[in-house]
């Protein structure tokens, strides 16, 4: 049990307790004799019998009733019902041992599911376990596999949950089955369970009398946090962002010369274009992007164009899409404007996760103007090494064009919110302070602080209202105090709500944009969205940066960089002094096909025995991604660099020019070697020119 | 050594000294009885009625008419004093309350269901008692035994009377509070707060 300590049994309990795990282990030798040769006589099952009343955990004992029931039905002699009654009531004699034990319910949910035995104790027989122990999750499981069975209306189940937390109301089980009933009857429109506002609302009223009777009891929260979720949840997938955006200039350099170009964080520049991204950014994952679903008109299009998800998982499933317009074939003429339209959702198709349906259509337009070529020669090196000292950038001041960054018409992709949203979210704001100034409690102060992020989500700053962000970063912040158990999600939530902050307005970003200046102090073509001593340990508020083209991450507390591989135009990114432990966190990296310039110096690359978050990544192992095996063995035939895979499978699919990992433990000489041959494109490497 | 004997006639008692002599047998008397025993005095402890003494009795039927009936007297501190040539005795009196003024009897005619159950009844006189769980009197009552003849009971739910709202739940728990619809939520909050406080 939780928080008892172990007390050392004393000398007489000491010999008891060998004397009967002696006569146990003698049990359970024959029963897995008797398992191990098929051996099914009343002897053998009396036998086994035994030893799951006397350790009903044992799982291997459940199998082989299972396998024994098997048999016996197999002999045309057998009563099945009689057979059946057997397993119920040793079942009953287990759990009464021990009614925590899974594998026993197990075993009855397959004895019912059999469909020879009576339902009709069942509930009588839950009622008396569920008043033994009225929080076992396994009780509550089989009450709901049971209530199915029975046709028990989910409103009587529901008038269940009710008693029983009136009883005690500190019973997650019992709160979370509310839920599960209340979706199910939320979702087929029950009579008197639609409006879905009236339910929540009476349930809202429900559980204040929990968290208010004791607000360190987190079982009422819990359900609270799912309100909440359900106030606020959008079920339909919505285009959230684009790139380009609705409205925008996009300028296309005919040469490696970016002198002289006109510059805006709205209307982009490309440099060498061969071809054109067109990023798709949602609210949550879907499916069935094609050209069908998004058609594209353009001069610039001239074959059938193939939409990909941006998904490590090899899913047909995303959040973020992205299509290339191929220009390589197409010779493009100076001073011409060519125009691009997109149309989303025209025809049906695009689906969520959930099953829901994109019902928004919208439309994107805008322009790409082709630049004159410079009249200067290119140079012949091919461009200079990148540096991301503070010399190298300068502020802006100011945007010449008067255009918002986040365009008037991007309000077409946000949802017509209900008032009913906005105002329930806003009363149970004013319930959680009038209870923190009662009593001051941690999941308070939490709960406050994501109904206030849920507010401003709600009402978006083109209403004129003030936004709650500062008040959220400083309830962070003292739960990083009070708490600190929990410091890293606390930590990471203000990580996204700072982000949301700065990426918010033009004009709360314009501080973190400056233009780049290479080694010779002329301003490049590279606006530079500089990030960095944030102390961010989270990336966040993607779908306001699918424009930069140029990032400053470093001196920040990131450990994965989540989200990231939807910045398709992204060419330079410098995440050096940050704490990314493993290869596998830079996952998203990997699908960034415009990168050019990645620093990663100053992390902990090779300083972990313990790679976290390799499991989250696709990897030869989990055969989720194509790897390219013969490639991998070419590269590391002349190295014993197996370890390296992690790398590889980063690396192996990028076209860097320059790559720094100073300052990692992985960087030695082997090392270098093998990333010089997994990056045949490479110039930089560590600061110092490749040969 | 301790005796307890209801005494119907005068026989002869065996030994003849002791070291305290007890008459009347409600509850203040037993308690006494058994102190003086446990510390190893003897005891003779009398009473001159059929049943146990005054306000403490469980009587049956015919008991509690006669009690009822009878003149309520004890023999007094002084017949004892009377009895007695030794200076060595000490007498003191125990000061018994009353528990009614007056009492009036009404006899019904007996039907065949009383005459059939008389027997199954007994009338507690003090009626049940509400001790604290921590009470003083607990420890007593498990350090002398006697709770092995007692039977205890919790008790579920408290009242108190309004004159406009009739008998009004006293919330004493937990759940209580979180079912009641009458208290505000933060009068809800504060009030267990006062319980944790108070635990």
């Amino acid at each position: 049990m939780h928080g008892r300590p172990r007390k050392a049994l004393k000398q007489e309990d000491e010999a008891a307790s060998a004397a009967k795990t002696e006569k146990l282990r003698s049990v359970q030798a024959q029963f897995l004799a008797n398992h191990h040769n098929h051996i099914y006589s009343k002897e053998a099952l009396d036998l086994s019998a035994k030893l799951l009343e006397v350790n009903p955990e044992c799982y291997t004992a459940w199998n082989y009733r299972k396998l024994a029931v098997q048999h016996f039905l197999s002999n045309s002699d057998s009563d099945p019902h009689s057979i059946f009654d057997d397993e119920l009531k040793l079942v009953e004699n287990a759990l009464r041992k021990n009614f925590k034990s899974y594998g026993a319910w197990h075993h009855r949910k397959w004895v019912l599911n059999k469909g020879h035995s009576s339902i009709d104790n069942e509930m009588r027989l839950l009622n008396g376990f569920q008043k033994m122990d009225p929080r076992n999750f396994h009780a509550w499981n089989y009450r709901r596999f049971v209530a199915e069975l029975m046709k028990r209306s989910d409103e009587d189940e529901l008038k269940y949950t009710e008693e029983v937390i009136a009883t005690n109301f500190s019973n997650y089980s019992a709160w979370h089955n509310r839920s599960v009933l209340l979706s199910n009857l939320l979702k087929r429109k029950a009579e008197g369970y639609f409006p879905k506002e009236k339910v929540l609302e009476e349930e809202f009223e429900h559980v204040h009398n929990a968290i208010f009777t004791d607000p360190d009891d987190q079982s009422g929260w819990f359900y609270h946090l799912w309100l909440i979720q359900q106030t606020v949840k959008i079920d339909a997938p919505l285009l959230v962002s684009s790139w380009p955006s609705h409205g925008s200039n996009i300028t296309l350099i005919g040469d490696n010369d970016l002198r002289g170009c006109g510059l805006s964080l709205l209307n982009g520049t490309l440099s060498n274009p061969g071809t054109l991204p067109i990023i798709l950014y949602f609210n949550q994952a879907v499916e069935g992007i094609n050209s069908s679903t998004v058609a594209i008109k353009s001069e610039l299009l001239k074959e059938e164009l193939i939409w990909k998800p941006l998904s490590m998982n090899n899913s047909n499933t995303a959040q973020f899409w992205v299509v290339y317009l191929n220009l390589g074939n197409f010779e493009l003429q100076p001073s011409k404007t060519y125009s691009v339209e997109i149309n989303i959702g025209h025809s049906k198709g695009i689906i969520s996760s959930n099953g829901n349906h994109f019902d928004d259509p919208s439309q994107i337009s805008c322009k790409v103007f082709v630049q004159t070529a410079s009249s200067e020669p290119t140079e012949g090196q091919g461009g200079k090494r990148t540096t991301w000292k503070d010399t190298n950038f300068q502020k802006i001041d100011h945007f010449q064009e008067s255009d918002s960054i986040l365009p008037a018409d991007q309000n077409h992709h946000i949802p017509t919110t209900s008032n009913w949203c906005t105002e329930e979210i806003g009363e149970e704001i004013t319930k959680v302070r009038d209870l923190l100034s009662e009593y001051d409690c941690k999941i308070g102060k939490l709960t406050l602080a994501r109904l206030l992020s849920a507010l401003d989500s709600l009402s978006f700053q083109y209403d004129g209202r003030k936004s709650n962000t500062e008040e959220v970063l400083q309830l962070y912040t003292d739960l990083m105090k009070l708490d600190p158990t929990h410091y890293l999600y606390y930590k990471d939530e203000h990580s996204l709500i700072s982000l949301k902050r700065i990426t918010s307005t033009r004009d709360s970003l314009l501080p973190y944009c400056h233009y780049y200046k290479d080694a010779t102090e002329t301003i490049t073509g590279y606006v530079c969205l500089r990030l960095r001593n944030l102390s961010l340990s989270r990336m966040g508020s993607i779908e306001n940066l699918l424009w930069v083209q140029m990032l400053d991450l470093s001196h920040n507390e990131l450990q994965s960089v989540e989200g990231l591989e939807a910045m398709q135009l992204l060419s330079c990114l410098n995440l050096s002094h940050n704490k990314f432990g493993s290869f596998t966190a830079l996952e998203p990296v990997r699908l960034l096909k415009s990168l050019k310039v990645l620093n990663i110096s100053y992390n902990e690359l090779g300083s972990h025995s313990i790679d976290t978050t390799r499991y989250l990544c696709s990897s030869p192992v989990s055969h989720a991604e194509e790897f390219a095996w013969d490639r991998f063995e070419l590269l590391t035939d002349s190295i014993n660099a197996t370890k390296f895979w992690e790398a590889f499978l980063i690396f192996g699919s990028l076209t860097l020019t320059e790559l720094n990992i100073t300052g990692n433990a992985v960087a030695d000489e082997n090392f270098r070697s093998f990333l010089v041959k997994v990056l045949p494109t490479l110039k930089w490497l560590d600061d110092e020119e490749l040969s | 050594m301790y005796l307890i004997i209801v005494v119907f006639s005068y026989p002869s008692i065996d030994p003849v000294n002791f070291d305290l002599i007890i008459v009347g047998t409600a509850l203040s008397e037993c308690v006494i009885a058994v102190a003086a025993s446990v510390v190893g005095k003897t005891i003779l402890h009398l009473d001159p009625n059929s049943f146990y003494d005054s306000h403490f009795a469980s009587l049956s039927f015919h008991n509690l008419t006669s009690y009822l009936t009878s003149p309520h007297s004890l023999p007094s501190a002084a017949t004892v004093v009377a009895s007695s040539n030794s200076d060595d005795i000490v007498v003191v009196d125990l000061v018994h309350q009353p528990f009614y003024t007056d009492a009036e009897t009404a006899t019904y005619d007996e039907s065949v269901f009383l005459s059939e159950n008389l027997r199954k009844f007994n009338i507690d006189l003090g009626g049940p008692r509400a001790l604290f769980c921590a009470d003083k009197t607990i420890d007593l009552l498990m350090k002398s035994g006697a709770a092995q003849y007692l039977e205890f009971k919790g008790i579920d739910e408290s009242f108190v009377y309004e004159a406009n709202a009739g008998l009004v739940n006293v919330l004493d728990s937990r759940g209580m509070i979180f079912r009641d619809k009458k208290l505000s939520l933060e009068e809800k909050n504060q009030l267990i707060r006062f319980f944790k406080l108070v635990q």
